[in-house]
């Protein structure tokens, strides 16, 4: 009876926590949609990019999002020019809001065409250097980790690159330094081919 | 409106066509007796025009509301892209590639193609007037895309001249006409391409155009001369920029003017003459000055006597003329919405304004506060590509759009260039898949 009781007030503590908290986040996805509608003319709708060098936002998690704008908005990623003008258009609240948003959306992977002589190799490479040990098995990515697995090619390719120059600055992606652009090439093929 | 026995066997011969008129599945009703085409049971919004506003609007519209029934009017079969349509020109894509069918909007989202000619607007009954019969609706939205002042370059204002100095400023017959005159030239030749005064659709789209045609003189007609009239006294978008890459690559090719308007043509002789000269090149593209398509006019949308462009309120889009009547894209007044390029990105973003006000509204909502983004990506060769990019807000002291963040590409390169085509891929897909 008594514990009942005290598993029916824990119900209502959490349902009182609970719905507030949902509310809030809902309220941040709506008005990150309302914010978000006109990136899609660049990333298509929904964040779904159908073409190559752009990135695949929807779906994306937004921890790592909501860094990546801010990293743009404060000019720290200054080689993605579009992104570095575009984000400041937006208070950081606003980018919060914009990647609760996109990271609702479905990820569909990427139909770039892959050479599978080059996935394969790049297989290998991503399995030496312990790649999915922080991306996930499938490159699906958690919290501050992206997600590559299905990522568009040619976006892999020059973000890679980028890292390995120190254009994005990154303790866990140092490895990268490493590997040379052919094996960044073999790379991009397997983690855009993970589908 | 009364309905004569003409237009009477017309609008049964749109029943008798079905499908193939509608270029969709669903048997469509004719109301003969008025002349009412499709008549309306639920909500529904009728957008006039399919081009980047209207085709946006609509898809948007029904991912807000599913249950609002959109109907398009367009008189095109196809979407034709503007943008791109330079690189047609340039001899590296083709008509195919820059072609898209609206097959995509009625499968995936149970929009409504009606393939017509949009006549006349009667605000008070809501109705739209085309020449296969009347539509109804609870709101309309109007992206109709520009027109031609012809009449303002003398000697321009007719078939045959049209066609002698094509303007090709929307994607089409123009664009391959151009482009094939090009190919059919002698090395050695000279051609012309006079900008028109702003405000005109694409800022950057003449100075794009120029950029490859040069880059196609330059590979295949050894030679060759462009000049370039420009009405403005500087390149007026990205001005750096192009004139750099004309500099490094087209510098024995391009013969830029600026200040220098066209005041007549001759349809005879070819002859061109510009306030600073007369020339008769070979290959001739006359951008002549703009203003909002005929059919904004024809619909009654303008507010002022002498206004060239729709003014309507950047909030909603809905139009000052009349009530449930909203506008987009190219056709709107900068004055009254604020200073916005006449870009597709522009109209794709004004359309989700607009789409978003509209569904609301039929659902007793108030409106979402807007937001618009603007980009140009133009490409200076094949691979090279430079943008401009922008983001805006409302501003509720001055009641426009204003710019936020905006920016141009430091240079020209490859990879923008990489950008530029995956733009168009995505922003197609935004408005038509
Ligand atoms: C060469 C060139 C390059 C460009 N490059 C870029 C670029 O890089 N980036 C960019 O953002 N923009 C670019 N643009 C501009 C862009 O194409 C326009 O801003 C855009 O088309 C505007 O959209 P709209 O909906 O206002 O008009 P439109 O797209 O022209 O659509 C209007 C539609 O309405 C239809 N219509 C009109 N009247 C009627 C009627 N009475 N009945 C039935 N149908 C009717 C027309 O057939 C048309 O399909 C470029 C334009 C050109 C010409
Ligand atoms: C002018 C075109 C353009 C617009 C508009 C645009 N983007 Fe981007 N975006 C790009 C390009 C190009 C890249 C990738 C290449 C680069 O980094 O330079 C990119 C990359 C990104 C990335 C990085 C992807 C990753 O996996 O790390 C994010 C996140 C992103 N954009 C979010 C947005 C959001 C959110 C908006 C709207 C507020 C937006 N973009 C608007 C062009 C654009
Ligand atoms: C120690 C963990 C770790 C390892 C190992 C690691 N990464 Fe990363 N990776 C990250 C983090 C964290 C980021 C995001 C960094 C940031 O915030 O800029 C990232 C970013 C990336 C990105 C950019 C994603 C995007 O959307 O822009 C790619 C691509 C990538 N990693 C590929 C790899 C590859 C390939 C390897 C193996 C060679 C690898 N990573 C190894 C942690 C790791």
């Amino acid at each position: 009876m008594i514990n009942g009781k005290l598993l029916f007030f824990m119900a209502i503590v959490a349902a009182v926590l609970y719905v507030p908290a949902t509310s809030f986040a809902e309220a941040s996805v709506s008005e990150g949609k309302r914010l978000g509608k006109t990136c899609a003319g660049c990333h298509g709708t929904a964040g779904n990019t159908p073409g190559e060098y752009i990135g695949k936002i929807g779906g994306q998690n937004p921890t790592y999002m909501t860094k990546a704008l801010t990293e743009f908005a404060d000019g720290k990623r200054a080689k993605s020019v579009e992104m570095s003008i575009v984000s400041k258009g937006y208070t950081q609240e606003q980018l919060k809001s914009i990647a609760m948003y996109y990271s609702t959306q479905k990820w569909v992977n990427s139909t770039n065409n892959i050479n599978m002589a080059k996935a394969e190799a790049g297989k290998a490479i991503a399995m030496d250097n312990g790649c999915m040990d922080c991306h996930g098995a499938n490159g699906e990515g958690m919290d501050e980790y992206p997600r590559i697995g299905g990522q568009n090619k040619g976006y892999l390719y020059e973000v890679m690159k980028r890292y390995k120059s120190g254009d994005i600055k990154s303790d866990e992606m140092e490895l990268i330094t490493e590997l040379n652009d052919a094996q960044l090439d073999k790379l991009a093929n397997y983690l855009s081919g993970i589908r | 409106m009364s309905i004569s026995r003409r237009d009477f066997i017309k609008y049964t011969s749109v029943a008798a066509l079905g499908t193939g008129v509608l270029g969709c599945h669903h048997e469509m009703n004719v109301s003969k007796s008025a002349g009412i085409m499709m008549p309306k049971s639920g909500k529904r919004i009728v957008v006039l025009g399919g081009g980047w506003g209207g085709a946006t609007a609509a898809k948007y519209i029904k991912q807000e509301d599913p249950s609002i029934d959109v109907v398009i009017v367009e008189r095109e079969d196809n979407f034709i892209s503007c943008h791109v349509s330079n690189w047609v020109i340039g001899g590296f894509k083709t008509m195919k590639d820059i072609t898209i069918s609206y097959d995509a909007l009625i499968k995936n989202y149970g929009i409504k193609v009606v393939h017509a000619e949009a006549k006349e607007l009667d605000a008070e009954k809501k109705q739209l007037k085309t020449d296969k019969g009347i539509l109804e609706y609870d709101l309309i939205l109007v992206s109709p895309g520009i027109s031609y002042r012809y009449e303002t370059i003398a000697g321009l204002n007719s078939a045959e001249a049209i066609k002698r100095f094509p303007a090709a400023m929307k994607a089409g017959p123009e664009t391959v006409m151009i482009a094939e005159r090009l190919a059919a030239m002698k090395s050695g030749g000279s051609v012309l391409v006079a900008v028109p005064p702003t405000p005109y659709r694409c800022p950057p789209g003449p100075y794009e155009r120029v950029s490859l045609i040069a880059n196609y003189l330059k590979k295949n007609k050894p030679g060759s001369k462009l000049f370039v009239f420009d009405s403005n006294d500087d390149v007026v978008s990205k001005g750096k920029l192009f004139k750099a890459a004309w500099k490094d690559y087209y510098s024995d090719i391009i013969e830029y003017v600026p200040d220098n308007y066209i005041k007549s043509v001759d349809v005879g002789t070819g002859k061109v003459v510009s306030e600073k000269g007369e020339i008769t090149p070979d290959v001739a593209n006359i951008i002549p000055a703009m203003k909002a398509n005929q059919t904004a006019f024809d619909l009654g949308l303008m507010s002022k006597e002498k206004d060239l462009w729709v003014r309507a309120e950047p909030y909603t889009f809905e139009s000052y003329k009349y009530k449930d009547v909203y506008v987009v894209g190219d056709a709107t007044h900068n004055g009254a919405v604020g200073g916005v390029p006449k870009s597709g990105y522009v109209a794709n973003s004004m359309a989700k304004v607009a789409a978003s006000a509209m569904a609301r509204k039929l659902n007793g909502q108030e409106p979402l506060v807007p937001t618009y983004v603007n980009t140009c990506y133009s490409l200076v060769n094949e691979d090279e590509g430079i943008f401009v990019s922008a983001v805006y807000k409302y501003d509720e002291a001055s009641k426009r759009i204003k710019k936020i963040s905006g920016g141009v590409s430091p240079t020209m390169n490859a990879l923008f260039g990489r950008h530029a085509q995956d733009w168009a891929t995505s922003i197609w897909s935004d408005m038509l898949l």
